[in-house]
């Protein structure tokens, strides 16, 4: 086929559809990368900077990020020169100093070799991923959270950091969190996600009288899907 | 009604305007109508000369004598001794800094004598609100030429053999971006003109759009054929109402002449340009930032590795130049490529405008061939250090650019030479430092800018910038460690190889740049906790010295915190307990008695 294009990783050669990104390229071959800003379900976002890896094309040398480079003929890539281990080793280092105390970080930074320390503690679980916003837009369709302010202030939150008023409280941005990050809490018959400061009431199933799910994501699913009426009554053991 | 016999050439440029400019319009005429002179004495309110600070400026012509910093009342003395009795005033002239002659016409002053004009070619000449003054001054000719005996491929051979590389600060050659869109496939292909200029303290973006719209709009009607887009975007900062009404008056202009619209000249090219003004973060001038900001959303860049010139806006081939790149296009048509490289250096063509503020004796806007070196921007049309300071460094290429210091004052500037440096072009900002300017402070007041600019899209940037500025402002204040400024280059690297763009990728310059030629200060720093420059508020401490205090209380009455004492014919005293080292005193001692250490 003639868009199959040969690679070498690592020094060894390898064919691969043209335009993958060699994140997954090298995954396929189990080549460890590290990530953070990578879900494959989201479109790449190529922020958190963890994935870099050296290029070679044409005698030029370049520093990439993995996740988002698409694979194209006669790259030469390499997932661990000195120049890429120095400058993931700093990105860590980073991030360390941002959420010293998060445990996924911590292991990841353990895993690399990056010790902490050196620099001043901001104590933020948020790493900027930008998962629960691309979640929310991309995959739910719904778009509740966008980022507020630059710079070191930067931060996920829904408009104007009011209670989301489209919300419906599916979760999906507390499943893809790396960190663990948002806080979601089902109490009486109410799910709280308490970033974005949103209580709803959640529907009981008609048969055993468990909670199914808020309401607004049920009318939000009637709204965008074609499901036989029972699947809004139901809840999932009883349907 | 009787021949216009002098053109009096009012500057109207932002710095003229605010130094009262237009009051003083106000008043001219009014005195001309007065002395029954208005019909032969035309005021024509031009761009900005770039030499702001002795604003406002006035140029009568033909005479050729140019009055600066003019204040209302000297307009009946200047209208009845010049325009009537035909005799100078002499007190309204421009001074030579050193030798405090007056100088009466704009050729001889220093300032303006090593300038070459070719972007500001018309600056101060013409009225930016007549489309006929530009075209009067050749304006219009090259996109007649172009459209009428060129193809689009002529046009980018004749820019690709000019050498032009693009003025808003990664210094691309131009002609090589408009063939990759030229070539790119899509249903519709975009200009853009880069008017953001989003660099604190410099203007001359702003001056060209402001003061000679249409050499833009040309250029980017050049452009736009060659490429064979339909469409064109200026995106204008919010904060230059006046080059947005000027644009936009000479936008319509244009399409009434029928240079821009459908069929352009009868050549059956259509094209046609809209302003944006865009929110005015400095990284809205990056350019998939700026591109998504015209589609209408946040104004971040995008990490991709397709460029926009393939992609862009609306996912289209879009080629995006700088206002100056765009206002040079038309000169290399009408001249040819090989005037336009027969000045500058063998990587660098043509001319560059660098707004030179700080520390020398002439601030403002110059136009300079490529390869003049820093020492004569800064010595010869500068005319030197203020008050007879020493040099220390020249700030080049806006918030991101490098601290250069004496021993490079005789570098060529280029595109090149100056990265070779550790610093860079960057729009053409040119800050001049003396000695009184603490280098790490530089830095950190770099830095400082920076953190709030970022997008904070990124891990490198965002947090390598926030602990940057927390390290530079430790030293500065005395609790520097041992190991920082490891730690700062360590970070700068991180910074370099893995930032998204190229905010990130250059933040690092001011901080890399001052540890290089600086070092010295840094360990004074951390080491000795002093600051060579005596401008780190806590590591320095004020006394007067008792034996040139001359007691006369001046200190005493500025001191804001009345921390000094003394009476008359006694000496006086500071308490460093509670002095806020706001330096007044020392600025206010008549006998320099008040000492800081
Ligand atoms: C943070 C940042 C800010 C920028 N600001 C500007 C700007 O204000 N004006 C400008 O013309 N280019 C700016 N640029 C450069 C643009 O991204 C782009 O390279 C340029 O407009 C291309 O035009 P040119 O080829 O004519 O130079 C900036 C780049 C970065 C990374
Ligand atoms: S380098 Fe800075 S400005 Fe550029 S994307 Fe990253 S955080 Fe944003
Ligand atoms: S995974 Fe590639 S930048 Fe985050």
């Amino acid at each position: 086929m003639d868009d199959m294009v040969t690679i070498t990783l690592n020094g060894t050669e390898i064919k691969a559809q043209k335009g993958t990104p060699l994140l997954s390229i090298a995954r396929e071959k189990n080549v460890y990368i590290p990530t953070l800003c990578h879900n494959d379900a989201l479109v790449p976002y190529g922020v958190c900077r963890m994935c870099l890896v050296e290029i070679e094309k044409g005698g030029r040398k370049r520093i990439v990020t993995s996740c988002n480079y698409p694979a194209e003929e006669g790259l030469a890539v390499k997932t661990d020169t000195e120049r890429v281990v120095k400058t993931r080793s700093i990105v860590m280092e980073l991030l360390l100093a941002r959420a010293p105390e998060n445990k996924m970080i911590v292991d990841l930074a353990a895993r690399l070799g990056v010790k902490g320390g050196r620099l001043t503690e901001v104590n933020d679980d948020c790493i900027l991923c930008g998962m629960c916003v691309r979640v929310c837009d991309e995959v739910v369709g719904v778009s509740a959270l966008g980022f507020f302010s630059r710079g070191t202030s930067r931060m996920p939150t829904t408009p104007f950091a009011e209670p989301s008023e489209t919300c419906i409280g599916c979760g999906s941005c507390v499943y893809v969190c790396p960190t663990g990050y948002i806080k979601m809490e089902d109490k009486d018959g109410t799910r709280y996600i308490h970033n974005w400061k949103v209580a709803l009431k959640m529907a009981t199933c008609k048969k055993c009288g468990m909670y199914i799910a808020p309401q607004r994501q049920l009318d939000y699913i009637r709204k965008t899907a074609d499901l036989p009426e029972d699947f809004y009554d139901l809840c999932f053991s009883c349907r | 009604m009787k021949a216009v016999r002098s053109h009096l050439l009012l500057c109207g440029g932002t710095g003229c305007r605010a130094s009262g400019g237009m009051t003083l319009k106000d008043i001219l005429e009014a005195e001309l109508e007065k002395r029954g002179l208005s019909d032969e004495m035309k005021i024509v309110v031009t761009g900005c000369n770039g030499f702001c600070a002795l604003g406002p400026i006035l140029v009568v012509q033909p005479d050729d004598v140019i009055y600066v910093s003019l204040k209302p009342k000297d307009i009946p003395e200047l209208v009845s001794e010049h325009f009537i009795k035909g005799r100078i005033v002499k007190r309204l002239l421009y001074k030579h800094p050193v030798t405090k002659q007056e100088i009466p016409t704009m050729q001889q002053i220093p300032f303006f004598a090593q300038q070459e004009l070719r972007v500001l070619r018309n600056r101060g000449l013409i009225d930016p609100e007549k489309i006929d003054e530009y075209i009067g001054r050749d304006g219009y000719s090259a996109l007649a030429k172009a459209l009428a005996e060129m193809t689009p491929d002529q046009i980018i051979d004749e820019v690709e053999k000019s050498g032009l590389r693009g003025r808003g600060g990664g210094g691309f050659l131009t002609a090589r971006k408009w063939r990759t869109t030229r070539s790119a496939p899509g249903a519709v292909r975009y200009v853009i003109c880069n008017g953001d200029e989003g660099d604190p303290g410099a203007f001359m973006d702003r001056s060209v759009m402001e003061g000679d719209p249409h050499s833009v709009i040309e250029g980017m009607i050049i452009g736009a054929y060659a490429i064979g887009a339909s469409k064109g975007y200026i995106y204008v900062r919010m904060e230059y109402p006046l080059a947005v009404k000027n644009l936009a008056k000479a936008l319509t202009d244009a399409r009434a002449y029928g240079l821009l619209g459908d069929n352009i000249l009868g050549s059956g090219f259509s094209f046609d340009i809209e302003i944006n003004r865009g929110g005015g973060a400095f990284i809205c001038g990056e350019s998939s930032a700026l591109m998504q900001s015209i589609m209408g959303k946040a104004g971040e860049p995008r990490a991709k590795y397709i460029h926009t010139s393939e992609k862009g806006l609306w996912d289209m081939p879009t080629n995006l130049n700088n206002v100056e790149t765009w206002a040079n296009v038309p000169l290399i048509i009408n001249h040819g490529s090989a005037w336009f490289a027969s000045i500058g250096t063998k990587g660098s063509t043509g001319t560059k405008v660098f707004s030179l503020v700080g520390g020398v004796n002439n601030v403002g806007l110059v136009e300079v061939p490529m390869g003049i070196t820093l020492r004569e921007i800064i010595y010869d049309i500068g005319g030197g250090i203020k008050d007879d300071k020493k040099f220390k460094a020249v700030q080049t290429g806006g918030p991101s650019g490098g601290c250069i210091p004496a021993e490079h004052l005789d570098t060529p500037v280029d595109f090149d030479e100056l990265t070779k440096l550790g610093s860079m072009m960057g729009s053409g900002g040119m800050i001049v430092m003396d000695e009184d300017t603490c280098m790490v402070d530089v830095a950190r007041y770099f830095i400082n800018f920076l953190v709030d600019e970022s997008c904070g899209k990124c891990t490198p940037c965002r947090e390598g910038l926030r602990h940057f500025l927390t390290i530079l402002t430790r030293i500065t204040e005395g609790q520097g460690q041992e190991g920082d400024v490891e730690l700062l280059e360590e970070i700068g690297d991180g910074m370099i190889w893995g930032s998204l763009c190229a905010l990130g990728g250059s933040a690092p310059n001011p901080v890399m740049s001052t540890i290089k030629y600086f070092r010295d200060e840094y360990d004074a720093h951390i080491r000795d906790k002093k600051c060579p420059a005596r401008v780190c508020t806590k590591l320095i401490t004020f006394s007067i010295d008792p034996e040139t205090c001359i007691a006369c209380g001046k200190c005493k009455k500025v001191c804001p915190v009345n921390c000094i004492t003394g009476a008359k014919k006694v000496p006086h005293v500071i308490d460093e307990s509670i002095c806020i080292r706001c330096r007044a005193c020392y600025e206010v001692c008549p006998t320099d008695a008040v000492k800081i250490r």
